[in-house]
């Protein structure tokens, strides 16, 4: 029997149907461009209520909770979804939560109204990607234990467009030209933990799904594709890196479970990121290599998936520095239990 | 007659664990008696531990009460087996006879031997081994070729059996042997429970690359083994071994990510103590980065093990995820002791019986012990095909 979808971190019912209407968007959409499918595809968010997965039914959201969060990225990851989903669905209220005066937009999140573009400042030029179609944009600071975030509409800065990596996203380089109206959101431990969670996970799910799709359509190539008169599957070569991809996909998929929990924190989140992360490079780099010459075609798709994976990869600073602070908390913590 | 410390009858699992870890904590330091980490590991006290846990009442945990089990749920075997390796308690011995023999036993022995057999498991007055492979046996255990022809009321044995560890030291063996030819050499095994006083047995250690000799050769020269050492039925053996390999599945990785977990806690503080040209070994980011990977598998490592418990407790077969934390957990375990070396730098160099060199030579042969662990049930490259073939369903 081949790998067949992982249990979904939700509800079955409610992930095959996501999963469903992604699809059948995807197939109409295809061959848009970029800025065309994200307002097909935004559209579907809105009509479908998944903008507001994570807004309070007083403002009008369904209040499905995280482990729904954790399968809608899931899906837009596998589904290669375009827009700013997991900033706009899930951030935004997570920074509402924390911040009172962002409490209003959040009627316009669930209407498809307001998309949020996530910046972040790089040697003195600030990116943003969705600056397109972002209607408002927060610049992320992170820090070991804080973070600050500069939230503003779209137009108190000026965009200059620029050429993004991964097709299905746009990336701009932004000035703040108007201060005035830009809100300085400072967030101390615990708010600042909460946050952090939320996007964490929302990013580890939709690298998760990435890693997911990438190795299902791999296994799907292999089996049929022969050479030397046997399948490419048969060879060890190409097992064994399947086979470790299976293994971190799996592993991915339970520490994105564990951070659905109200228990986990901003530190599970983070290592949940980092093994999909690892995943989803891996699944999608072996997706091109396995897939020979095709793989490495721009028609083929494949590239999206390890674009879609590096964009992700590279947001708040970096895995590989997430990676480090996550592990000079455990060295830390470890050291701090010795003395004691 | 009530057996064993009272905190196996506690109503909660959280009393259970306070009551085992009150055990443990007054148990273990007194029988230790300052001994230091190489003669805490060595052969002598890990039976000495052994002997004095089973004969407290603390074997047969899972075991149903009518072969005088305790019949614990598999939630509280977890948690002693968390606990005992979080105390820090010697490996076990005997441990194919509690972990393999005692359970295929249970499932497929007859009454008579099950009446001969499980008491002297449960206090552990009798050490088993596992004859399986053989010189040409290996990863393919299905070809092993030791005969065993029926005469009469015994069979005759004549073979060899290769890498079998502990059988210096066993009374008994669980043997498979061949004893027909089928339609596939699967069919045709069977499964002998062999007295290794027999005459016609004979051991021949072998010196592993820790200097120790653990496992061995065994010889088999016309033994005679009575007709009533056949477990389960003739030529139906496999099923049987293979049943007895997943016994052990729900929790058997438990006490090693823990074990492995604290390892990784003591290499942290080894390299923060340990100075190279006047600066921390801690502090190289080499050290760091491959200390937090180490860390971040050791937390996946954790979970695939809360998820092969979940399964077994709700009766869902495990799949490949048996071979994915093997592969995980015996990997990253090497990888620890790679970063181990480096971390001592010149010391690394010391021999694995030198007391003198950091924790006793400890690091030394826990990191050559850590090469059998990618070998030894299931090599690391049979795991990778089962999870390709049946996780994934790639092509045989």
């Amino acid at each position: 029997m081949s790998r067949q979808r992982s249990t979904p971190f939700f509800d079955a019912d409610l992930r095959d149907g996501v999963a469903a209407a992604l699809e059948d968007c995807m197939q109409k959409t295809k061959n848009m461009d970029a800025r065309a499918m994200q307002e097909a595809h935004w559209r579907l968010a809105a009509d479908m209520g998944w903008l507001g997965a994570m807004v309070t039914e007083e403002q009008g959201g369904l209040e499905l909770g995280r482990a729904f969060a954790a399968d809608l990225c899931a899906e837009a990851g596998r589904a290669l979804f375009c827009g700013p989903l997991l900033e706009t669905a899930i951030l935004l209220p997570a920074l509402a939560a924390e911040c009172s005066s962002l409490l209003p937009l959040l009627n316009g999140v669930v209407a498809g109204d307001v998309r949020l573009g996530l910046a972040e400042e790089c040697s003195g030029q600030v990116l943003v990607q969705y600056a397109d179609a972002a209607t408002h944009i927060a610049v992320l600071n992170c820090s070991t234990d804080t973070l600050s975030v500069t939230f503003a509409p779209s137009t108190a800065f000026r965009c200059v467009m620029l050429q993004p990596l991964d097709p299905r996203s746009s990336v701009a380089c932004a000035e703040l030209i108007d201060p005035d109206v830009a809100e300085h959101i400072p967030l101390q431990r615990e708010a600042a933990d909460r946050v952090l969670h939320a996007l964490y996970m929302a990013q580890a799910a939709d690298l998760w799904g990435i890693a997911e799709a990438a190795l299902l359509a791999t296994v799907s190539y292999v089996v049929e594709r022969r050479q030397f008169g046997r399948p490419i599957g048969q060879f060890q070569g190409v097992k064994h890196r399947l086979a470790d991809i299976h293994t971190a996909v799996d592993a991915a998929r339970l520490a994105i479970a564990t951070t659905v929990d109200d228990a986990a924190g901003a530190h599970e989140a983070a290592i949940a990121r980092i093994l999909a992360c690892d995943a989803a490079l891996a699944a999608s780099g072996a997706a091109i290599q396995y897939h020979g010459g095709l793989g490495f075609s721009w028609e083929a798709d494949l590239h999206l998936y390890l674009k879609r994976a590096l964009r992700l990869n590279a947001s708040t600073g970096g895995t590989a520095a997430l990676r480090s602070t996550v592990g000079e908390r455990i060295i830390m913590r470890a050291l701090e239990a010795d003395a004691a | 007659m009530v057996r064993g410390p009272d905190f196996l009858r506690a109503a909660s699992d959280a009393e259970f664990r306070i009551g085992l870890c009150e055990w443990l904590a007054r148990e273990l330091p007194a029988l230790a008696a300052g001994r230091g980490p190489a003669a805490m590991n060595s052969i002598e006290f890990r039976l000495a531990w052994e002997n004095h846990i089973c004969k407290a009442g603390l074997s047969g945990l899972g075991w149903p009460r009518e072969v005088g089990g305790h019949a614990l749920s598999l939630s509280r075997q977890a948690i002693y087996h968390e606990e005992v390796a979080r105390a820090g308690a010697p490996l076990p011995v005997n441990m194919i006879a509690h972990g393999i023999v005692a359970p295929t036993l249970i499932a497929f022995g007859s009454a008579e031997q099950k009446r001969r057999y499980l008491p002297r498991i449960l206090d552990n007055s009798e050490i088993w081994c596992q004859g399986y492979s053989e010189p040409d046996a290996g990863s393919d255990l299905a070809a092993l070729a030791l005969r065993a022809e029926r005469r009469g009321d015994v069979y005759l044995l004549n073979g060899q059996k290769i890498w079998t560890s502990f059988a210096h030291l066993s009374d008994y063996c669980l043997l498979l042997a061949r004893t027909g030819q089928g339609s596939s050499p699967r069919t045709g095994i069977s499964v002998m429970l062999t007295d290794m006083k027999l005459p016609g047995i004979s051991v021949r250690p072998i010196r592993q690359i820790t200097g120790e000799a653990d496992f061995n050769e065994v010889f088999f020269d016309n033994v005679e083994v009575p007709a009533t050492a056949l477990l389960g039925k003739e030529n139906e053996g496999w099923r049987l071994a293979m049943a007895a390999a997943n016994y052990e599945r729900s929790t058997y990785f438990v006490p090693r990510v823990v074990r492995l977990q604290s390892e990784l806690e003591q290499l942290i503080r080894l390299a923060s103590r340990t100075y190279r040209h006047g600066c921390a070994v801690i502090d190289k980011p080499s050290v760091r980065e491959e200390l937090t990977r180490l860390c971040i598998n050791a937390h996946a490592l954790r979970l695939f093990a809360d998820k092969i418990l979940a399964d077994s407790e709700a009766g869902e077969a495990s799949g490949v995820d048996s071979s994915a934390i093997k592969l995980l957990w015996s990997e990253n375990h090497q990888r620890l002791f790679n970063l181990a070396m480096e971390v001592l730098g010149p010391e690394a160099a010391l021999g694995p019986q030198e007391l003198n060199s950091p924790d006793e030579g400890r690091w030394v042969r826990e990191y050559l012990w850590t090469r059998a662990e990618t070998i030894l049930a299931g090599t690391s490259e049979v795991h990778r095909n089962i999870i390709a073939e049946r996780g994934l369903g790639l092509p045989r």
